[in-house]
């Protein structure tokens, strides 16, 4: 997303455009086309050197119909007002299409949290939640992490806001640690999710799965975990991941003839991601340019790193291979790129379906909080297979029926369970 | 007197008019104001002389009397020729040739100096309609003083205009004088095909919308419009009938019932066998050049239809010509419908009707309306978005709050035949336009259960016109579906959000409940009718259909399309007094709660449901044979007038709170009579006292009535409805024993010899009153 696009005004195009096809009932268009609530506050922190400094938070509720407001906190420094509206509407329509009772929401503040003290993070943590805790709570409004917020900050949030409200209350905050309050089954959540869906896609597409292969992009937490599943779930075979190298400052795609091993390749990844080439190339693994991944001749596409990078351009070099692109990163596909798609007939699993897994285990992780008893990682996965299922085929049924686009199909299927649920509470 | 002879003027300037044969007229009317001008002969002079130079003509064409041996529109002719010889005559033989030259040119190029040149003195009565137009727009072009002095000849040939050109109602021209324009007559003209008048559908539609176009706010007026209309003037129809040697069926009206009836099917023959004459086909064609592939109704616009002082809703045909086929087809559809039309003139219905309402020896003639039909194509089918018939007053008031001088709709979705029609089974959506949401009905299943289940629309593919089941039609691509339908959700219905239906079209339900609550469509509604009805001094009724502009728009707009007006029918027909001065031993029962307005005369039964008869019935089976009776009663009664009184709520479906008839166990029947009081054993009536299946009752005209017994003014005649002898053995002879005590069937004339009873209901006073009256 380029930074002269405002994203909010991109995300209200995105909805109007569903809205068209819904033929959407322009009084139900207005009031979906603006958050419900938004807070802007003063968060002054003591710094460590003993000034007193004035950040900036934000807290958007876009929408409550179907439930408490969810997701994350964000910690940038190009965070504005507009950047969090279009991301909390995006959370509603997340939630709806992956079917879990909550609405969409999103925060923020404007800062780079590697410019502050771990001091200074938490009396910045605490600084937000004292301010928003009247407005935030498991029936009101759940964050969680995000861009440039960890799960330990989210502990000191919880903290915060038990305190405030004199009780524990963990299921304020999710995307806690594990053990205290968290969800087992988190870590992988995302990029089984993912692989949950392309699954189904390959029922859909009648494939066959055990002799597939794939080409990811990334190697982050998304990407690992669908590396692992796709080849242990699946039983095909992934042909390459794609990383970013901090020394080089450059990404490289890390690919294996036989397939990659995932296990493997972690064993050789530093915790800010970046692989070891020289390691990799002993174990037989080949190192190319960071676009070398999406002209792979492979079945299946998973671009899990960052956004736009299936545009006019790339696309160019996709193999007549590809059957199904499944977006494991936040908008990894131009409007270009997917007319590309359509016009090659490539099946898309559009992102806010197809990486549904992370929050939908969020959900889970404030469901145990709620009942103080905790599930088995097995428990939590199995659970979200079958949300993940449901979802997709729900999407699927919807694009069937109305032939349109999977994009398209999933916002439609989005919208109309949140409109419903605005009849259903007499707010039309 | 004359200078010599010179023929070769006279002979040049006829023969340079017979090269004008419609201007001559006005050259001639020129070439007489310079002789009158140019003092070479006073008007006085040269009318007697043409007076006394018709009379010669008539002896050498072999009449003796003027007057009776020639009518006086032969004699007028006569006038007219000789005036014009005489003109080329004094012209020739006084003026030079230039100047006759200079006329000629002068009236080509239309120039005209002063317009009160035009007033050159001629008879409205007689003169073309081209010199009446010219006229009239000449002084509709005065400088204000002018025209002021104009004004009195302007209103002269406006009304000239109308009579000849659109109705010779008085009642009907005294209005549309005041609001039509020349402009307005012109239009109608060009639009119009034949001689004759363009009859009473035609006229309310244009005298409607001309006087919303006046008086209309802005707002009101930018959503009303007319549909694209065409005029066949009424001549026409004795034209095609002189023309296929059919004016022998001219004087059907006066043959006897059994002659009317058994005839119908000839005549009906003979009119489609016809032709029309090459002229008019030509015109037609290029109508249907016009209206392209829009469908077309031919419309019946006889000269009685529609007009003051008559009701003559639907005795006459309408015609949809879907105009899907080639140009040939089309054309041969266009005149089979016009042809079905004239023959509809002679149906029995409308003869008899005629008859029995003094209209016999008026010379009824058809004109005939060809209109776009307004709607839209969805899918195969062309339908409105809704159409419906638009009362300026209620007579259907469900609730109190309901105001009666607010108008009121019966609005249907697709084409509004369905609304102008009862039809028992069907139901339009019934608005009180003073609480256009609230509805009769109680419950979602309710409002399901009356609502449209079928819709008439063109199919374009077969090109016919065609009524089908609402869920074959509609489709949840239907880009108004919002306004028009509600989603059934089991149990409760929802405006459709979205174009996802919970399940498929079954599931929706015609409620127009959205374009009522968001629309501002009530509200000009409203507007329009209150205005219709102060100008045309009496209630209005009005078919229009409906539009929704824009229905992407968070405020739709809807455009009406006014199809035509005319004073309410219905108030015509129960144009009754209240009577002030029934003494009590002829008054039956009288009531002042909820009186609907509405009247029924020559009852002559009154099956009477006793309370005490009916609650001491021991047992459920016993009320549902008892309701079962009546069912049966109801049939064996058919043919004859009589009204239904009972205790508590007819309808209901709990037997504790009354007799749970159901519509179909009364239909024969004019009047429900609810009974309520303590003594009776019930509560206060509900105001919505059998709401439930009101619209049953609302499409068979049968009134509902409450009289609470508790009322200190009421009075109810215990002696009739306790005294009469039981006559139900004369009709349910097996069961007439066993029901007894709980059925008693009065026959009026067994409590009083030779006697009905008359029932008045004023809704404005509020006041109902049954009473004795002889036979």
């Amino acid at each position: 997303m380029s930074e002269k696009i405002n994203a909010f005004h991109m995300a209200q195009q995105q909805f109007d455009h569903v809205a068209e096809l819904l033929n959407l009932d322009p009084e139900v268009r207005e009031m979906l086309r603006w958050p419900m609530r938004e807070y802007k506050f003063m968060i002054p922190v003591r710094m460590d050197d003993g000034t007193k400094r004035v950040f900036f938070g934000y807290r958007i509720q876009h929408n409550d119909a179907r439930g408490p407001n969810k997701g994350g906190i964000r910690f940038h420094p190009a965070e504005t007002m507009d950047t969090v509206r279009a991301l909390a509407m995006w959370m509603t329509w997340k939630c709806a299409v992956a079917d879990i009772p909550l609405g969409g929401g999103k925060g923020g503040v404007a800062i780079d949290p590697s410019t502050l003290s771990v001091h200074e993070k938490e009396q910045l943590c605490r600084g937000w939640v004292d301010q928003m805790w009247r407005n935030i709570g498991p029936r009101q409004d759940v964050p969680a992490p995000d861009v440039g917020t960890t799960p330990q900050m989210m502990g000191w949030m919880m903290d915060e806001y038990s305190k405030l409200v004199g009780e524990y209350t963990p299921g304020v905050i999710t995307g806690k640690p594990v053990g205290g309050g968290g969800s087992l089954g988190r870590t992988e959540a995302t990029g089984f999710g993912v692989i949950y869906t392309v699954r189904e896609a390959m029922k859909h597409l009648k494939m066959d799965s055990t002799k597939a292969w794939a080409a990811i992009q990334g190697f982050g937490n998304v990407a690992q975990y669908a590396a692992i599943g796709f080849i242990e779930m699946l039983g095909g075979k992934v042909a390459c991941v794609s990383y970013w190298d901090r020394e080089d400052r450059a990404a490289y795609t890390v690919s294996h003839k036989d397939g990659i091993d995932p296990y493997f390749l972690q064993s050789i990844t530093d915790q800010y991601g970046t692989i070891d080439k020289d390691k990799a190339r002993e174990a037989g693994y080949e190192i190319e340019p960071g676009d070398a991944w999406i002209g792979k001749d492979v079945d299946v596409l998973i671009p899990a790193a960052l956004e736009g990078q299936v545009n006019a351009e790339t696309v160019q070099k996709i193999s007549d291979r590809v059957k199904i692109v499944a977006e494991g990163a936040n908008g990894p596909t131009t409007p270009e790129a997917d007319e590309f798609f359509k016009e090659r007939g490539i099946f898309d699993i559009p992102d806010f379906l197809c990486n549904a897994g992370g929050v939908t285990t969020s959900y889970f992780e404030s469901v145990q909080n709620d009942m103080n008893f905790y599930w088995s990682k097995e428990e939590v996965l199995s659970k979200l297979d079958h949300k993940m299922t449901n979802a997709f085929q729900a999407v699927l049924e919807m694009a069937e029926k109305e032939g349109v686009y999977m994009r398209d199909a999933a916002y439609m299927v989005a919208i109309g369970r949140v409109v419903k649920a605005m009849e259903l509470r007499g707010w039309l | 007197m004359l200078p010599p002879v010179s023929a070769d003027h006279v002979l040049n300037i006829y023969l340079t008019l017979a090269q004008y044969p419609i201007l001559s007229t006005r050259i001639r009317a020129y070439m007489r104001r310079e002789l009158f001008q140019r003092g070479i002969i006073t008007p006085q002079r040269f009318e007697a002389e043409v007076r006394e130079q018709a009379i010669r003509s008539q002896k050498r064409e072999g009449l003796f009397d003027p007057f009776s041996e020639e009518t006086s529109e032969v004699w007028e002719l006569r006038l007219m020729r000789v005036r014009d010889y005489l003109t080329d005559f004094y012209f020739a033989y006084n003026l030079p040739y230039e100047l006759f030259e200079e006329i000629v040119r002068d009236v080509l190029h239309e120039r005209i100096a002063n317009p009160e040149d035009m007033l050159v003195s001629f008879n409205p009565e007689l003169a073309p309609q081209d010199m009446l137009f010219e006229q009239a727009f000449a002084i509709e072009d005065m400088p204000p003083e002018a025209r002021e002095k104009a004004e009195p000849r302007l209103q002269e040939i406006k009304v000239v205009l109308i009579r000849t050109m659109i109705s010779d109602q008085l009642a009907y021209i005294k209005i549309a004088k005041k609001w039509f324009t020349v402009n307005d007559l012109y239009e109608i003209r060009k639009r119009k095909i034949g001689q004759g008048k363009i009859g009473g559908k035609a006229a309310g539609m244009l005298l409607a919308a001309r006087i919303l176009s006046e008086v209309a706010s802005e707002e009101v007026r930018s959503h009303f419009h007319l549909p694209e209309s065409y005029f066949l003037g009424a001549d026409l129809m004795y034209t095609y009938m002189a023309a296929n040697q059919l004016l022998t069926w001219a004087d059907q009206k006066y043959k006897s019932v059994e002659e009317i009836r058994g005839e119908y099917g000839r005549i009906k023959q003979e009119f489609m066998a016809g032709d029309f004459p090459a002229d008019v086909l030509e015109k037609l064609e290029a109508i249907l050049e016009k209206v392209g592939e829009r469908p077309l109704i031919v419309r019946s616009s006889s000269l009685l239809e529609d007009n003051f002082g008559t009701s003559f809703a639907g005795k006459y045909e309408s015609v949809f010509c879907p105009n899907q086929g080639t140009p040939e087809e089309n054309l041969d559809a266009l005149t089979r419908a016009i042809r079905q039309v004239y023959a509809s003139s002679l149906n029995p219905d409308a003869l008899i009707y005629r008859r029995s309402k003094n209209l016999q020896d008026y010379d009824e003639r058809m004109a005939i309306l060809i209109q776009a039909v307004e709607g839209e194509q969805f899918g195969r089918y062309f339908l409105p978005h809704g159409a419906g018939v638009a009362f300026s007053r209620n007579l259907y008031r469900w609730a109190p709050q309901i105001d009666r001088k607010t108008g009121f709709l019966r609005l249907v979705w697709g084409l509004g035949t369905r609304a102008v029609d009862q039809r028992g089974s069907d139901y339009p959506r019934l608005v009180a336009l003073s609480h256009p949401m609230l509805r009769p009905e109680k419950s979602p299943k309710e409002i399901q259960r009356y609502s449209q289940r079928y819709v008439d629309v063109i199919d374009l593919e077969d090109n016919v016109f065609k009524t089908l089941p609402v869920h074959e039609v509609v489709s949840e691509r239907y880009q108004p579906l919002r306004y028009i339908f509600h989603q059934d959700q089991g149990g409760y219905l929802t405006p459709l959000r979205t174009r996802l239906l919970d399940g498929d079209v079954h599931r929706l339900v015609v409620t127009f409940d959205e374009l009522l609550r968001r629309t501002d469509f009530a509200a000009h509604m409203r507007e329009a009718l209150r205005l219709l009805e102060k100008h045309y001094h009496t209630p209005v009724d009005t078919e229009f259909t409906l539009r929704v502009r824009n229905p992407q728009a968070l405020k739709p707009d809807v455009d009406i399309c006014l199809l035509q007006c005319r004073p309410q029918s219905h108030f015509q027909d129960a144009d009754i007094e209240f009577p002030e001065d029934i003494s009590a031993r002829d008054t039956v029962f009288t009531t002042s709660r909820m009186v609907p307005e509405g009247y029924v005369g020559g009852i002559h039964y009154v099956l009477f449901v006793p309370p005490e008869g009916y609650f001491s019935l021991p047992s459920h089976n016993e009320r549902i044979h008892l309701v079962q009776a009546i069912g049966r009663l109801n049939i064996a009664l058919a043919g004859k007038v009589f009204i239904c009184v009972g205790p508590g709520r007819w309808g209901t479906t709990n037997p504790d709170l009354g007799v749970p008839i159901k519509y179909g166990d009364v239909y024969n029947t004019r009047a429900l009579v609810e009974l309520a009081g303590k003594s009776v054993g019930t509560g206060m009536p509900e105001p919505s006292f059998g709401t439930h299946f009101f619209q049953d009752m609302v499409e068979a005209r049968i009134y509902p009535l409450a009289i609470y017994l508790d009322d200190d003014e009421v009075f109810f005649n215990r002696d009739f409805f306790y005294n009469s002898p039981n006559c139900l053995a004369d009709f349910l002879p097996e069961e007439a024993a066993a029901l007894e005590s709980c059925l008693h069937l009065i026959r009026v004339s067994d409590y009083r010899p030779a006697s009905h009873l008359e029932l008045v209901m004023d809704g404005n006073r509020s006041e109902a009153i049954a009473y004795l009256s002889p036979d």
